[in-house]
């Protein structure tokens, strides 16, 4: 089909293809010395042997936080769209699994990708009607459903047991292992973060996540040049709702109940400022935050009411001498021929 | 190597480090644990002491006041040479209210090595809770009100306070015999507030009573006036507040400023009631366990307190805690250890035992039977109440 | 629904709306000028209790009569939240603002979290978490009008509120000072072009938003009768509901939505059980934003449909 005139030839990535940077590696980090990376890995599979219970379980609230920010990474880092009510997803998958383990005696296990599909489901209900939305009214609807999403859970005491929660969640059980400690919940939130930092580095270096950053860089360009700016900020809504979801299965298992106070706006505020503190778009960055997120209240317990009042200022510092975050995402820069790039360039 | 790479290899050595360098340090708290020497001075060890409540938000006030009654305990006792000749030592942790929280400070103790748990604040993180706690064969003892707690069989959970299946009938029997046959009922859609309106419905319509009006309010809410409107277009012979305290508060100086209702009968109160209604907590009838006011020997506890606390008088929660780590001491003393087992078995077997809000009989399933309870009405000067009623059997769910 | 009731419901709804206007009109102001959700709008509202309590405390050897304490009160508590809330643009959101390396919406937005983390738990530290008793400063009669019952307390907010605000839409519209409010708020870069010192009105709109706040803090201690450390953050979040459901940007949708705030949560009290009120509340709003993206007062801030 012959191109239209108006229509750079450059209109496709292909032809700036060979410019591109080579293509990062499978886990998003661009470690010139791999053996770091292999000493990281067997750190994080031996150290549970020689840890105490309680940083165990404190590793296990970070992972499950890894996965949530990764999550909600999508949406805010990458597609641009400003998700506060988080939690109510994050809900969706822990009451869901708890009501279904409890009342029908389901495992954890059928449960994780009903919990995931249902949490992604909701999350393309509530991204709907903000497709028009701009920016802080985006924001002030997803905030408006996380506290509709709790106060139902509150109110419904017949299904969801209202404030009392669902209670009794039994251990789960895997090919005749109980996970009765925080270490068997280590390995497999370990487990399902690295699936999910893998799947969304692929993500976002493919078509759906260069849709993502057009519509998130220039949202009317990209309209323009094709994406279907509806069906992508659906998509992301939807992906990364499933990963609350999952997280969510996850921990009313591993608490053994689900109650209205773990899935307030606070909680979806505080994946929020995961990500922007970690470096808002970059994966190594989220991991980043959420391991300061949580290991630095944990270091600062003792110090009981003192503790918000340092986090508030640590959080101000952060943004004022590092706003970038920890781990900023890299920009995709290109170098772009002397003699430039249109048409006439060739000629 | 890339900026990124260190920060990860550093996050990694942060969490390595952290990790292997054993438990959190035991933290002091507000009140120093020190006390003269015990006259056996030989260096017996120390008792750990396990608390956890919230201790910051914005429900921070119902921590503390639980701490401040739980360290007087320990003073006394450390006071007296501590129980079997060891002294007490604190450990305090904060859950926020919330069960993820609570389940990470409990495994904390635990790993501190505490010899007995004292708290959660809340049902739902006492449940989670507690399942650690037993799981770690250490004595845990609280003052939740849902029946839930102690219906499941834990062998080292023990409830000090009255359950919400004996508190509330025992309210809805009295309401009615003065008459009063309907009511309109608020609750705070918390686990305690509900737990108690659903206990409190359930009887008083069994009696025969008409319940008008069950509705919940929204924690954080200070303006109820449109509910309490409805409220008044119903006309109520009383209105049952199943709130916190400072809801109750709210709700009760709002509502007789409209001229809601007649009569007021709330659950949760003591002197945060009594500064947020203002003139307005006068009259208002609430049901609750009874307090050292009205424990022959043990007037003279409040005024301690006020002595200790700034002048602060001590809400019902503080008067349980205190109870509740007075009993978990004594228990000590009288087994000469900290064997959770020993501990478990005595205060099963625990009879008669005069506490500052009276007396604590455990039954096989942790609570607490005798738990003497009372109706009270709130003069103007504000807390400690008067006593409109007291309920003298020993009563069982 | 009772409809005999109707009378006490309007007089509910319109005083629960002054208190979220008053508080709405400083979130929107600020949004208006930088752009910014100041979540730590509601704790300058929480410190302006303390503040107007502290005043009162000052004055009462003097026994002056209720009225002028409360006046007292409220113009310590206004000049306290506007040299507080100035202070922080000036020391913390000014610099986050003005440096490229931010990204525009998400650094401001963490840093406000921060401020009202301070803010909240420095206050506790310093009073401690429990509730306080204000004063009451004005007789308690209650009157009957038109079937409802209101208050002398009652009045006074449902009078002063809509005056300050009538003030406050005056100086916008009328003063020189308020066209640079709306030219800064319109297009910061022209603005500058034009002469005007942007980042001054800035400051002085932080300073104005503040006193609002402060404003808002008094009246509500003294008409509830307690306060506490904690207040800001329900209050903050209901305010920049109304601000967003009046049209964020606009004073007058400020007010506009305030006020419909209040009155959706007295009718959702009305119809529903009262524990659905903010379910009914926020329904509302998503419906309304889903028909008309801006709120009600359309264009009020450039740009904000997609």
């Amino acid at each position: 089909m012959p191109r239209h005139p108006l229509v750079s030839k450059y209109a496709s990535l292909a032809a700036v293809r060979d410019r591109l940077p080579r293509r990062p590696a499978a886990l998003g980090f661009e470690l010139a010395d791999r053996r770091v990376l292999a000493v990281l890995a067997v750190a994080l599979l031996l150290w549970p042997f020689f840890g105490s219970n309680y940083w165990i379980n404190v590793a296990v609230v970070v992972l499950s936080y890894v996965v949530l920010a990764l999550g909600l990474n999508v949406v805010i880092g990458f597609a641009g769209l400003l998700d506060l009510g988080y939690a109510a997803f994050y809900a969706v998958g822990a009451y869901l699994s708890a009501i279904l383990i409890t009342t029908y005696g389901w495992n954890l296990w059928i449960c994780l990708p009903v919990s995931a599909s249902a949490a992604a489901v909701f999350g393309v209900l509530i991204g709907y009607p903000t497709l028009r939305l701009r920016g802080d009214y985006l924001a002030i609807v997803t905030i408006g459903f996380g506290e509709i999403t709790r106060i139902t859970i509150n109110n419904l005491t017949g299904v969801t047991g209202g404030p009392n929660g669902v209670v009794g969640i039994p251990r789960p059980e895997l090919l005749g292992v109980t996970f009765a400690g925080p270490i068997h919940f280590y390995y497999l939130l370990l487990a399902l973060a690295v699936v999910a930092v893998f799947l969304t580095n692929r993500l976002a270096h493919s078509r759906v996540g260069r849709a993502w950053t057009y519509l998130r860089e220039d949202h009317v360009a990209a309209e323009v040049m094709g994406v279907n700016a509806q069906r992508f900020k659906l998509l992301a809504f939807g992906f990364g709702a499933s990963w609350a979801g999952l997280a969510g299965a996850i921990f009313s298992s591993r608490i053994g109940i689900a109650a209205p106070e773990s899935f307030t706006f606070f909680e979806s505020i505080l994946i929020v400022v995961i990500i922007v503190i970690g470096g808002m778009g970059s994966i190594p960055g989220v991991i980043a935050g959420a391991v300061a997120m949580i290991i630095v209240p944990e270091i600062l317990r003792p110090l009981l009411t003192y503790r918000f009042l340092i986090f508030g200022i640590v959080l101000i510092l952060v943004m004022r001498f590092r706003p970038e975050g920890f781990i900023p995402a890299r920009r995709l820069r290109v170098r772009l021929p002397a003699g430039g790039v249109g048409p006439e360039a060739d000629a | 190597m890339t900026k990124k790479a260190v920060g990860l290899v550093l996050s990694a050595a942060l969490l390595i480090s952290a990790c292997t360098s054993g438990g959190p340090v035991a933290t002091g708290t507000a009140a120093p644990s020190t006390a003269p020497a015990s006259a056996a001075a030989t260096t017996a060890p120390p008792i750990k002491v396990g608390f956890v409540g919230v201790q910051s938000g914005d429900f921070a006030e119902f921590g503390k006041e639980t701490l401040q009654g739980t360290q007087l305990a320990l003073e006394d006792w450390n006071a007296k040479g501590g129980p079997a000749g060891r002294q007490l030592e604190i450990q305090v942790e904060d859950d926020r209210f919330d069960p993820n929280q609570a389940v990470i400070v409990t495994q904390k103790l635990i790993d501190a090595h505490v010899d007995v748990f004292i708290g959660a604040g809340a049902s739902s993180t006492i449940i989670p809770s507690s399942l650690l706690l037993e799981g770690a064969h250490i004595v845990n003892i609280h003052a939740g009100s849902n029946p839930i707690i102690t219906d499941r069989g834990l062998k080292y959970n023990f409830r000090a306070s009255p359950r919400d299946d004996v508190l509330q009938p025992y309210a809805a029997d009295w309401a009615f015999r003065q008459g009063w046959k309907t009511v309109a009922m608020l609750h705070d859609k918390t686990a305690l507030g509900e737990g108690q309106a659903i206990q409190f419905k359930a009887a008083f319509e069994k009696l025969g009573g008409t319940v008008l009006l069950y509705e919940g309010t929204t924690s954080g809410d200070t303006d109820f006036s449109g509910v309490l409107t409805k409220v008044k277009g119903l006309n109520p012979a009383f209105l049952y507040c199943g709130c916190n305290a400072p809801q109750s508060g709210n709700i009760v100086r709002q509502a007789k400023q409209l001229g809601a209702a007649p009569q007021y009968l709330i659950t949760d109160s003591g002197p945060t009631f009594d500064q947020v209604a203002g003139d307005a907590r006068t009259d208002v009838y609430t049901i609750n366990n009874l307090g050292p006011a009205d424990i022959p020997g043990n007037e003279d506890w409040i005024a301690r307190y006020s002595a200790r606390w700034n002048g602060e008088k001590p809400s019902a929660f503080t008067v349980v805690y205190y109870a509740m780590s007075d009993v978990l001491f004594y228990a000590i003393d009288q087994t000469g250890g900290t064997d959770p087992e020993k501990l478990a078995d005595f205060l099963h077997g625990l009879k008669g035992y005069k506490s500052v809000f009276g007396t604590i009989t455990f039954d096989q399933k942790g609570d607490n039977v005798a738990a003497e309870i009372g109706i009270f009405k709130i003069p103007a000067s504000g807390y400690p109440y008067t006593v409109a009623e007291r309920r003298n059997d020993v009563v069982k769910p | 629904m009772d409809f005999a009731l109707v009378p006490q419901y309007v007089v509910n709804a319109v005083t629960l709306g002054s208190f979220y206007a008053l508080l709405a009109i400083g979130y929107t102001m600020v949004y208006g000028i930088v752009k910014m959700i100041n979540i730590a709008h509601g704790d300058l509202h929480m410190l302006g209790a303390f503040a107007g309590f502290g005043a009162v405390g000052l004055v009462s050897a003097l026994l002056l009569p209720g009225p002028a304490v409360l006046i007292w009160a409220v113009v310590v508590a206004m000049l306290a939240c506007a040299v507080v809330g100035m202070f922080i643009e000036a020391a913390i959101y000014r610099p986050i603002r003005t440096d490229r390396r931010s990204s525009t919406t998400a650094g401001p937005l963490i840093a406000a979290i921060g401020v009202s983390y301070v803010l909240q738990n420095g206050a506790a530290v310093i009073w401690g978490p429990n509730r306080n008793a204000f004063p009451p400063l004005l007789p308690s009669n209650r009157f009957e009008i038109a079937g409802a019952q209101v208050g002398v307390t009652q009045l006074v907010v449902v009078a002063l509120a809509p005056l300050a605000m009538l003030v406050l839409y005056l100086v916008v519209q009328r003063t020189r000072l308020g066209r640079a409010m709306r030219a800064s708020s319109a297009d910061p870069a022209v603005a500058r072009l034009m002469g005007i010192d942007v980042e001054r009105v800035i400051l002085i709109t932080f300073g104005i938003a503040g006193a609002m706040a402060g404003l808002a803090g008094v009246l509500v201690a003294v008409y509830y009768g307690s306060f506490y450390v904690f207040m800001g953050l329900v209050a903050g979040f209901k305010a920049f509901t109304g601000a967003v459901l009046g049209g964020i940007g606009s004073v007058v949708g400020a007010m506009l939505g305030g006020y419909l705030l209040g009155g959706l949560e007295v009718l959702g009290t009305a119809i529903f059980p009262a524990e659905w009120k903010d379910v009914f509340a926020f329904i509302a709003l998503i419906l309304l934003l889903t028909v008309r993206p801006t709120g009600i007062v359309r264009d009020a801030s450039a740009s904000a449909r997609v």
